[in-house]
């Protein structure tokens, strides 16, 4: 299911937190609203942790990460790191990236398998990327912004890209991520979809602007209506055991 | 990029729409334009209902904070006022179009139909028309204020006058006024005495006009004001001017003796000099040796001297012989002859005259000719004493005379005809006034027919109502002088009703 709420009065959840399927990292606000409603959709799954950036609050914006591990930027304080690191799984590699490019989530966007990055990051950075998310990474633009892990979300199951991204693009995108993509808004319009919401594959969290028809289009192309933790679990484990078949 | 390129064609997708879910193509709002339009409306604020003042008298529409727009019902310069009513209101948005909507004119409504654009959430740019309506609310100017009160009321009047015992100037100038369209701002027009009187609302209508009047003939003008009333506490002073013009009383084809300091000044020209044209400059010329001379307005009035003889006591005469002695001379344009030629009064054979002449070109023996008798004269004239020992020539020709052939055509209608000022004739003068008023512009309409030179400058109007019967044209010859159709003007006539009024005089 998608939730709509808001961070102290603004609608751009995705710059707020970080959510994936193995872990949630949420910012840390002056209420604990923004946290409890992280907290009681999740609490029972994945751990959902408090934190901060590099001393900010718009740690989706900063991080990048997938079930297999979490990237974050050069200038997170060691503290911060330490933090991280004890409040999640040895599962999830934690790495810190020297790469100028800091905005790690604006310049990386990906799902379990696959990731989208900006076109000028550095070569080690990719193989960093490739080897900690354990993922296949693609220089990509979407609807000619170079920003893409601004402009578009994706999970497993399902993408919202950039709502002038053209129909070949889109066939291209789809064709590399193998999953559905839709072009659409969130937040009554806005293109900043990744700022706009966080998906992974049973649950988003999206804007409190967002419409209904705006949350239907999410809950269609994300496959949520019918996600449940325990479902994607399985459908993971089959879709294994048919590749190593 | 490069242009060899290749690039891969980009089809425009469709989104759903945010609000309503229909698929559309995506703009900045990312919005469909119903739910855009439901959701803001850029033409709030914007003002639907404008009072304009409209002055009944004048039809026209006050543009704030004093001007008054002369304008008819849908037209360019009635939606130019609408639309400046609106300025500040089409800051805040872009103005695309604007329409009249028909009202009925007695509604006192008008309505315009505005088509803006304005942009809005995140760029995009919505356009959306509405309708503006404008309520006249009737208001009278304040010149028709005053000119209700008071029709007459003028703040400047123009007394023009020249002291000659003719209308001749003033019937050219009425002419000029009327083709330069001089006296547009006058109140009113009033025939006096021995001239004009121009009565105008503003003074510097009435300079404006002064000025004209300079243009075209030698003036000499003062001015004086009379205080009306004064507020002492705003400084503020309302004065009637006037304007006594004086036009110099020489006139064409008047025979004048020149006082000997203004014939030393010209080299001796004369003394016995003919006025053959008076713009704003006197061109006097010296029938006997063909010297022509200029006197500008400044040279006239530091002499001020006045004609001998009036183009009134023009006489008649038949010509018997005629013997040119001189070749042809081109004098300022015209062209001149000196000839000796011998001539008599008609109205005494018993006397000829031997004389010399410059019309030595136009007159052949039989014709008859107008001159002026100095040897029946009877001059009193102070300059002409002052020469001891002139010898006066016994006539002075001045032009030939049509009078015998007009004699036939008289009574028929010209081909022609002038308009005429809206002037106030003074009617108590009686029956004998007006008919000389008439043989006066007889004449004046027979100068314009014999001198080209003369109607140069004015509009003269087709007559529709003239038919030029075979008979007359055939008998006519190619001697009396006539306007060329082709000098004429077409005039306009936008009602019959116009034509039945007296706007025409023939």
């Amino acid at each position: 299911m998608a939730t709509r709420l808001r961070f102290e009065n603004s609608c751009e959840v995705g710059v707020f937190s970080k959510l994936t399927n193995a872990y949630c990292l949420v910012a840390i606000g002056g209420s604990e609203s923004f946290y409890s409603a992280f907290e009681t959709e999740l609490a029972d799954v994945i751990p959902v942790i408090k934190t901060s950036i590099a001393g900010t609050r718009i740690i989706g914006r900063l991080c990048a990460g997938n079930k297999n591990g979490l990237l974050v930027p050069h200038t997170t304080t060691d503290q911060e790191l330490q933090h991280l690191r004890n409040s999640l799984s040895d599962q999830v590699v934690v790495r810190r990236i020297e790469e100028k490019l800091s905005a790690l989530g604006n310049c990386i966007a990906c799902n379990d398998h696959v990731a989208l990055t900006h076109t000028d990051l550095d070569r080690e950075t990719e193989e960093i990327i490739a080897d900690v998310l354990g993922v296949e990474v693609f220089r990509q633009t979407i609807a000619g912004n170079i920003l893409v892990g601004s402009y578009c979300a994706f999970s497993n199951r399902g993408g919202l890209v950039h709502p002038h991204t053209s129909i070949e693009d889109l066939n291209e995108l789809s064709t590399l991520l193998q999953v559905p993509l839709v072009a659409g808004t969130i937040n009554r319009g806005s293109e900043v979809i990744a700022a706009g919401m966080t998906v992974n594959d049973w649950t988003a969290f999206c804007g409190s602007d967002t419409t209904a028809t705006e949350l239907s289009v999410i809950e269609n192309v994300f496959k949520l209506r019918e996600a449940q933790p325990s479902a994607i679990v399985d459908e993971m484990r089959k879709s294994l055991i048919d590749s190593y078949a | 990029m490069a242009a060899n390129m290749f690039v891969v064609p980009q089809t425009r997708g469709t989104v759903l729409c945010c609000k309503c879910g229909i698929p559309m193509a995506p703009n900045p709002a990312n919005m469909c334009v119903t739910c855009l339009r439901l959701e803001v409306d850029i033409t709030e604020g914007l003002r639907k209902h404008v009072i304009i003042m409209y002055c009944p008298e004048c039809e026209s529409y006050l543009q704030p904070p004093r001007t008054w727009i002369k304008a008819q019902l849908e037209s360019k310069e009635l939606l130019t006022f609408c639309v400046k009513r609106l300025e500040s209101d089409l800051k805040k948005v872009r103005l695309v179009n604007a329409e009249f909507i028909w009202t009925e004119p007695h509604s006192k409504r008008i309505k315009v139909k505005l088509k803006v654009q304005k942009e809005v959430l995140n760029g995009a740019i919505l356009e959306q028309s509405y309708v503006v309506e404008y309520v006249q609310q009737d208001h009278m100017c304040e010149s028709c204020t005053r000119f209700q009160a008071n029709p007459d009321q003028w703040v400047a009047a123009v007394q023009l006058r020249q002291r000659v015992p003719h209308r001749r100037t003033f019937f050219y100038l009425e002419q000029l006024i009327l083709k330069h369209d001089a006296a547009v701002h006058a109140i009113k027009i009033k025939q006096m005495d021995q001239g004009i009187d121009f009565f105008f609302g503003n003074r510097s209508h009435a300079v404006k006009f002064v000025e004209f009047v300079g243009k075209v003939a030698p003036t000499k003008s003062r001015h004086d004001k009379q205080l009306v009333s004064h507020d002492p506490k705003n400084n503020n002073y309302n004065y009637k001017y006037t304007f006594s013009v004086e036009i110099s009383p020489i006139c064409r084809e008047d025979l004048i003796c020149l006082p000997p300091k203004v014939a030393a000044s010209l080299g001796n020209l004369g003394p016995l000099v003919i006025c053959t044209k008076v713009t704003n400059n006197i061109t006097l010329l010296d029938p006997f040796t063909l010297r022509q001379c200029f006197l500008d307005t400044d040279q006239y009035w530091r002499h001020s001297f006045k004609s001998l003889l009036g183009s009134r006591q023009l006489v008649e005469y038949d010509v018997f012989n005629v013997e040119v002695v001189s070749p042809e001379y081109n004098v300022g344009g015209s062209k001149y002859v000196l000839a000796d030629i011998e001539v008599a009064r008609i109205t005494d054979y018993g006397k000829l005259f031997y004389i010399r002449t410059h019309l030595g070109h136009i007159l052949k023996p039989g014709d008859r000719a107008l001159g002026y008798d100095l040897y029946g004269a009877n001059s009193n004239d102070m300059e002409l004493d002052k020469y001891k020992g002139l010898v006066l020539p016994e006539a002075i020709l001045i032009k030939k005379s049509y009078e015998e052939k007009r004699q036939k055509k008289r009574g028929k209608p010209r081909s022609w005809k002038l308009k005429s000022l809206d002037m106030e004739v003074d009617d108590t003068k009686g029956r004998a006034y007006e008919e000389k008023m008439n043989s006066e512009y007889e004449e004046f309409l027979r100068d314009l027919e014999e001198n080209p030179e003369l109607r140069f400058n004015l509009s003269l109007y087709r007559n529709k109502d003239y038919q030029p019967s075979e008979m007359a044209s055939a008998s006519e010859g190619d001697d009396m002088p006539s306007v060329p159709l082709e000098e004429l003007l077409a005039d306009l006539d936008l009602s019959e009703q116009e034509d039945g009024e007296d706007s025409m005089r023939e």
